[in-house]
């Protein structure tokens, strides 16, 4: 039995049949013919039977083992390694399948290499998951045959082996290592301009020139002998909120991936980088109710537990109930904070709706509305229309970036800051957000 | 453990399916095929066996080719013996027959009903009573139970007739009309209708029997009836060989397939072999799996597009131009506002220019923009060809290719 399973035929058998069944055929017409096609169908008996035997003989003639990482960050692009190796004597043809898992909806990912004898070869591949969650990869399929390629024998290797997909912790890195060496100017986050002063104290140090002469310490001066300077700080342990709304409006996809998911994203980046700069980060999640609260702390594992939290979010995109979060908000966080809410609304009356709520929650704490573009419409509005019908297709895609433009204007005009982005640029402009608030001494 | 269970269960039913099967008692096959290997009732296994014995050992041999072959193209010798339902000759077969009678040859003939050249030509005529009796098995199971019988007189010899108490079954046909002239009556039932009939017109003998099934297997082997068989099949002589043509019950004894032309060459018998071999080879190992199953996972879909799409046409059925290009004025304005910093509440010659700067539009495309925009501010009618003019302009303001 594993020998049937495991045997498999390739198309240049077919080929020889039809070759055969060619020769048979003329042969009927021209007798000559049917001893040259007899004579073809033993000799092509004879080097199936050398192909078989070329590999079955040898055990386990392919060997082979995956390498993955322990988790894969949602939304990026995940390396995978194969590493095959064959103790066949002669030269063999593979191709490799390995059964991916069924949420990358890939079937026809197939590798096609060839191994000398004895040696080792990798295949690397890139898988890019949209979607948190448990991944199942299955074995590899690698269908060995020889030069004469007449038969193919597969190999049932490398192990079933489930993968965690965790919100993207790849650009939580990227972004982070930027902020700290002040790099983020290449990748749109600007240099805000300092309006006014940090005020928390940090250290007394010599005074250099460049250095502000208001600040200048005359006590340690006078102490000291030379000039001494106050040095501040950004001010410490403010309290970062992400709230995310995982109702109806974050389902939409882009790019594979639901804005959802994109501000778990964003959430978790955000999140590092205020923990990097000493602030206190949280999560809060809400749809029709509040789901989950994970208090903000600086403390070394918050970071462990915000990945861990945002991985485990799952929803049902309902109706999300902003009264709720409202209350919540004014019961458990009563220092002042950063809220940063992830939501989208698609039109002005959209936000109304919620306005009084947002207003009320901007009262105690600094909010920040963060809300997306439709890039899909945008495709829209830069392209040419041909004929009236499309002329109004535009006008409409128009009229809602136009709202979404108004939206912005609207919770300016009640003091509230808001973010209006491409979800792919969520990241980076939330980044942006924080970091000019933060110099701002806004919190 | 679960797929085993199924096999469990379906052997089973297997088996005890098989057992009922066996259990059964199997039907008698009442089909009348006049076959020299067949055993059923009406089969002439027991028929040739008593040939057999009739002619010291030499059996009569099977054929089943038309009588026209046998006798042009075979230069057959032998006496001949035919049973069939229904004989109905074809001219040249019925030609061939009797001149072949007349080189001195023996034949009988022996059918339930006849007809073609034949029954023209030798002018006899055949009626059937109880055609019920001829195909329907349970009337023919119940007749030979019943034993409703009827007495046939066999008059071979002048001097003695014979009686002999045939069932219904076999005497369902009779002769309604028999030229005296030509035939010598030489059975007859109870009505006096003739069932077998000898004609007297050629050199050699030809017998017309009625009775086919008399010389079948059930017949032949029944004591009251068996020497009915042998008196008709004593009438072949006996040192000369015998033929049973079962070619118009049975046909050609050959296989019937169509690929018989294919099969008869060698070459075409390989072609056909291979080509059988290989796709059943490709449907066994073709349709393998290479990889597990992948179960269909329908992505989430972003509808923005459609949301738009059916937004824009249902304005378009308003056809309400004015009020779509006041919407794409604004959009504009709010462009003009945010990326070019200017006041868009007086378009002046100042503004021209600046805009024209700004943009990087030549001044006078500004100018006819400007021209369209004024017109839509102005809260004026705009029809059909002035919209796509604007969406002409505006493609050219923000660069859309």
């Amino acid at each position: 039995m594993p020998f049937i399973r495991s045997f498999y035929i390739t198309n240049r058998f077919f080929y020889t049949a039809g070759a055969l069944i060619f020769l048979f055929v003329l042969g009927f017409a021209i007798p000559v013919f049917s001893i040259v096609a007899e004579a073809a169908f033993y000799l092509s008996l004879t080097l199936l039977l050398v192909d078989m035997l070329l590999l079955y003989r040898t055990k386990n003639g392919i060997s082979l083992e995956r390498l993955t990482t322990e988790k894969f960050s949602n939304g990026d692009k995940n390396a995978i390694r194969i590493i095959l190796e064959s103790r066949y004597p002669v030269k063999v043809d593979c191709k490799v399948i390995d059964e991916l898992p069924e949420q990358l909806q890939i079937r026809d990912q197939q590798f096609d290499l060839s191994l000398e004898p004895g040696t080792v070869k990798e295949v690397n591949y890139d898988i890019h998951p949209t979607k948190r969650g448990e991944y199942a990869f299955g074995v590899i399929n690698v269908f060995a045959s020889t030069i004469l390629g007449i038969v193919r024998r597969r190999y049932q290797l490398g192990e079933r082996k489930n993968v965690a997909v965790y919100p993207s912790f790849i650009q939580m890195r990227k972004y982070e290592l930027l902020a700290i060496s002040n790099q983020l100017q290449a990748f749109g986050v600007k240099k805000i301009r300092r309006i006014g002063n940090n005020m928390e104290f940090e250290q007394i140090k010599n005074y250099v020139s460049g250095d502000d002469y208001r600040k200048v310490n005359w006590k340690a001066t006078a102490r000291k002998g030379q000039l001494m300077i106050n040095q501040y700080q950004d001010e410490r342990s403010q309290q970062v909120y992400s709230v995310i709304d995982k109702g109806r409006v974050m389902q939409m996809p882009f790019e594979g991936l639901s804005l959802l998911d994109y501000a778990i994203n964003a959430s978790l980046v955000i999140s590092n980088i205020a923990l990097k700069k000493g602030d206190k980060a949280g999560i809060i999640t809400f749809q029709q109710k509040v789901n989950s609260m994970l208090p903000a702390s600086s403390r070394n594992m918050q970071l462990n537990l915000i990945l861990e939290h945002l991985y485990k979010q799952k929803t049902g995109y309902k109706e999300s109930d902003y009264s709720k979060l409202y209350a919540t908000l004014k019961r458990k966080v009563t220092q002042r904070s950063l809220v940063l809410l992830y939501t989208n609304f698609e039109s002005l009356s959209a936000l109304k709706r919620q306005l009084p709520f947002l207003q009320r929650i901007n009262k105690q704490h600094l909010l920040v509305c963060i809300f997306f573009q439709n890039t899909e419409v945008e495709k829209i509005i830069n392209t040419k229309a041909n004929d009236l019908e499309e002329v109004y297709t535009k006008g409409i895609a128009e009229q809602l970036s136009f709202e979404k433009k108004q939206i912005v204007k609207e919770l300016q005009s009640h003091g509230i800051h808001s973010i209006l982005t491409p979800p792919k640029e969520l990241s980076v402009n939330t980044i942006n957000k924080y970091l000019e608030l933060k110099s701002r001494g806004l919190i | 453990m679960k797929e085993k269970k199924y096999v469990i269960f379906l052997v089973a039913v297997l088996i005890i399916y098989i057992l009922t099967e066996l259990a059964k008692p199997n039907p008698i096959n009442w089909t009348a095929t006049y076959h020299s290997n067949h055993k059923i009732p009406f089969g002439t296994f027991a028929t040739h066996d008593l040939l057999k014995d009739l002619f010291s050992g030499k059996p009569a041999e099977p054929a089943y080719k038309s009588i026209y072959e046998l006798v042009n193209e075979d230069q057959i010798e032998s006496n001949l013996l035919l049973m069939s339902d229904v004989i109905a000759l074809d001219r040249n077969d019925m030609e061939t027959l009797l001149s072949y009678i007349n080189d001195g040859h023996t034949v009988v003939l022996s059918a339930r009903d006849f007809g073609g050249a034949l029954t023209d030509s030798l002018d006899f005529r055949i009626g059937v009573k109880d055609p019920l009796l001829t195909y329907d098995f349970e009337a023919i199971q119940e007749t030979l139970v019943g034993e409703a019988t009827e007495v046939i007189t066999l008059d071979l010899d002048k001097d003695q007739s014979v009686l002999y108490p045939f069932s219904n079954v076999a005497t369902t046909s009779f002769f309604t009309k028999v030229p005296e002239e030509n035939f010598k009556v030489r059975a007859f039932n109870e009505a006096g209708q003739a069932v077998l009939a000898e004609y007297t017109g050629l050199k050699g003998k030809l017998y017309i029997s009625t009775m086919p099934l008399a010389l079948t297997n059930y017949f032949v082997l029944n004591e009251k009836t068996s020497s009915f068989a042998s008196s008709i099949l004593s009438l072949f002589p006996e040192d000369e060989s015998l033929i049973h043509n079962e070619y118009y019950q049975l046909g050609r004894n050959e296989s019937q397939t169509p690929l018989r032309v294919v099969l008869a060459n060698k070459s075409l018998r390989w072609a056909m072999f291979i080509l059988l071999l290989t796709l059943v080879i490709f449907l066994l190992f073709e349709s393998k799996r290479r990889q597990r199953i992948i179960p269909l996972i329908t992505p989430l879909k972003n509808l923005s597009v459609e949301f738009v799409e059916t937004l824009g046409r249902l304005y378009y059925r308003q056809k309400d131009h004015k009020k779509l290009a006041q919407k794409r004025v604004s959009y504009w304005k709010d462009f003009v506002r945010r990326n070019f910093n200017l006041r868009v509440d007086q378009f002046d010659e100042e503004f021209e220019k600046e805009l024209s700067k700004k943009s990087g539009l030549e001044i006078n495309k500004v100018q006819v923009l400007l021209h369209f925009i004024k017109k839509v501010e102005s809260g004026s009618e705009i029809n059909q060809d002035e919209l796509i003019r604007i969406e002409k302009n505006l493609n050219a303001f923000y660069g859309i290719e």
